[in-house]
């Protein structure tokens, strides 16, 4: 009957996530929804590194710029499509992480977060300064939309915000995918024994260096993949979205909703893309109110949203 | 040919030497006691072991085989399987939790099994569950197994960890003082638990500083003083050194 309930629901959800554009009239919103699935990929993506493998990336938004950064340059210099592009920012952004991971994923703790923040202003920087190749401050424009693709019965010409709406739901729902069957496998189980209690771990005979790796090149890939999507979709980046504020940005959505659990970095990523526009009839307050409602949030769900409500359920259950 | 040999292990910690030029062999199918006052350097002779710690002089063979100043997570692999003194778990996690990720060396499924959750995958999982539901009934941990290791007492959590060390299949088991704080009947079910896994097949080596606690189980004691072995035989021959019973007076 359970897993039958399960499928009911998901199956549900997707016809309302299909039909939600049908819903909505204006077409800002609807940008507003590309964005939240953007930001969904993001802290999902360091959900697995911080929630799950308990490693500390204060530098997520480089990735992510990274990726847009390489999608860009091989868009706009080689002619390359979105469809080819993505893989390269992915990837490139993968292993961009797993070398600088095998640099400092010894570290622990605040060393940890402390370097790879610096990593992240360190990125920035570049971005900034190597003119010749991503023209500074002043940003690259002119990148192409993805090219039209023909599915059965659509032709896809990313020519309106439904149609990246719909792509970017595929890619979100793709990563989360993969991310559900890692973190509910064996390679998930390590990275949880890493988190709760590295020295464990290694006695039991996990090494620990390569799933930390695994999960910080996973990850920031998929952040990688989050940025080529944002470069062909605004058709602009400078360096100033990839900074540390973005990266504490993406770190407060997946806190937010739960960085333990599957979907929380999900529902954070959905209700903080949305609620500064709620509040904006608040007027001038607007940012006041929404610092004091994420801080309240955090001192009083630790554990966010999602998983204030599992620990609820799950001591109903154990009462019983 | 031993299983275990420790040659002339020298470890320093700044101006202190922990462990001085110790040598000891461990045979197949034995129960060693180490024993030794405070801070003589039992744990860090574990540490050592284990590859948590690497000597400054000196090697450690395991079956032949040189495996000093390897990672742990390889020593582990090859079959030394230690638990730490003050019995180190995965405390947020549910007892059986704990010891299924025990297992994390001996699954045979591929990285593709896992993601397309593949037949073989979903067997294994069952098959490592029954597993784990007899280790934990050998330990007689099975009426907690829904609890967090956090939520156990001082006595069940060193259970668990010999229970979670059990998982990873050892060869050589290490003990950290497995008794020490427990209850008198409790200290009795460990001693028996470990009885069993050494006929089962596994060499067992512990650590004691309460030599009472534990003389009268080991084939063989070895005793350390200030990281120095002053005695290695049997139980009753140790029990009369005139080094030992100096050592434990001037404790
Ligand atoms: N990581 C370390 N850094 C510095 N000194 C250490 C370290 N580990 C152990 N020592 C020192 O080395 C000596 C031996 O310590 P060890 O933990 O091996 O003793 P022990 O025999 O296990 O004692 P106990 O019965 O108290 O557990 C002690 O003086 C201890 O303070
Ligand atoms: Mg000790």
């Amino acid at each position: 009957m359970k897993p039958l309930y399960r499928f009911l629901s998901f199956f549900l959800l997707i016809i309302f996530l299909i039909l939600l554009p049908q819903l909505i009239t204006k077409d800002y919103y609807i940008h507003m929804l590309v964005m939240a699935g953007i930001y969904s990929m993001l802290a999902q993506s360091l959900g697995l590194i911080i929630g799950f493998t308990g490693q500390v990336s204060l530098c997520h938004a480089a990735f992510y710029g990274i990726g847009a950064y390489i999608s860009a340059l091989l868009a706009l210099n080689f002619g390359l499509p979105f469809w080819i592009t993505f893989w390269f920012g992915g990837i490139g952004a993968g292993v961009v992480a797993y070398l600088f991971g095998c640099l400092v994923l010894k570290l622990k703790g605040h060393f940890l977060a402390i370097t790879t923040a610096l990593f992240g202003i360190m990125v920035t920087l570049i971005l900034d300064n190597w003119t010749e190749l991503t023209k500074g401050p002043m940003g690259l424009p002119g990148i192409p939309n993805p090219s039209p693709i023909q599915l059965p019965g659509v032709k896809l010409q990313f020519a309106s915000r439904t149609e990246y709406y719909y792509l970017i739901l595929v890619f979100v729902l793709l990563m989360a995918f993969v991310i559900y069957r890692i973190i509910h496998s064996q390679i998930g189980e390590a990275m949880i024994a890493i988190r709760e209690n590295e020295e464990v771990a290694q006695s039991i005979g996990i090494n620990t260096m390569r799933f930390k790796l695994a999960a910080f090149s996973i990850g920031s890939g998929f952040a990688g993949v989050a940025g080529s999507f944002y470069a062909h979709y605004i058709l602009f980046i400078s360096p100033i979205s990839f900074t540390l504020p973005e990266s504490i940005n993406i770190l407060v959505m997946m806190i937010f909703g739960g960085m333990q659990t599957f979907v929380g970095p999900i529902v954070g990523a959905i209700t903080l893309t949305f609620l500064p526009e709620f509040l904006r009839m608040t007027g001038a307050l607007r940012l006041t109110l929404y610092g004091l409602a994420l801080m309240l949030l955090i001192i009083f769900l630790p554990s966010g949203i999602v998983g204030a409500i599992k620990e609820k359920w799950f001591s109903q259950y154990e009462k019983s | 040919m031993a299983l275990l040999e420790i040659r002339e292990v020298t470890k320093r910690f700044g101006g202190l030497i922990a462990l001085s030029g110790f040598k000891l062999e461990v045979q197949q199918g034995e129960i060693l006691g180490l024993i030794g006052p405070n801070g003589s350097g039992k744990t860090t002779t574990f540490n050592v072991i284990t590859g948590f710690l690497k000597p400054d002089g000196g090697k450690v063979i395991f079956e032949g085989e040189d495996i000093t100043g390897l990672q742990p997570y390889a020593i582990a692999k090859k079959g030394v399987i230690r638990t730490f003194q003050l019995a180190n778990l995965f405390f947020d996690l549910t007892v059986l939790d704990n010891v299924l990720i025990g297992f994390h060396n001996l699954s045979k499924i591929t990285m593709l099994d896992e993601l397309l959750n593949t037949r073989s995958r979903r067997k294994e999982k069952k098959e490592l569950l029954g597993r784990a539901m007899e280790i934990l009934q050998l330990t007689e941990l099975d009426s907690h197994k829904e609890k967090l290791a956090k939520n156990l007492s001082a006595g069940w959590r060193k259970t668990l960890a010999i229970a979670v060390a059990l998982a990873a299949n050892p060869k050589l088991l290490l003990l950290d003082e497995p008794v020490c704080t427990l209850s008198p009947a409790r200290v009795a079910s460990i001693i028996n638990l470990i009885m069993k896994v050494r006929d089962s097949g596994v060499t067992v080596m512990l650590i004691e500083h309460n030599m009472r606690a534990i003389m009268d189980y080991c084939d063989r004691i070895a005793v350390l003083n200030f990281g120095k072995k002053i005695a290695d035989g049997s139980p009753e021959r140790v029990k009369r050194n005139r080094e030992v019973i100096d050592a434990y007076l001037g404790m």
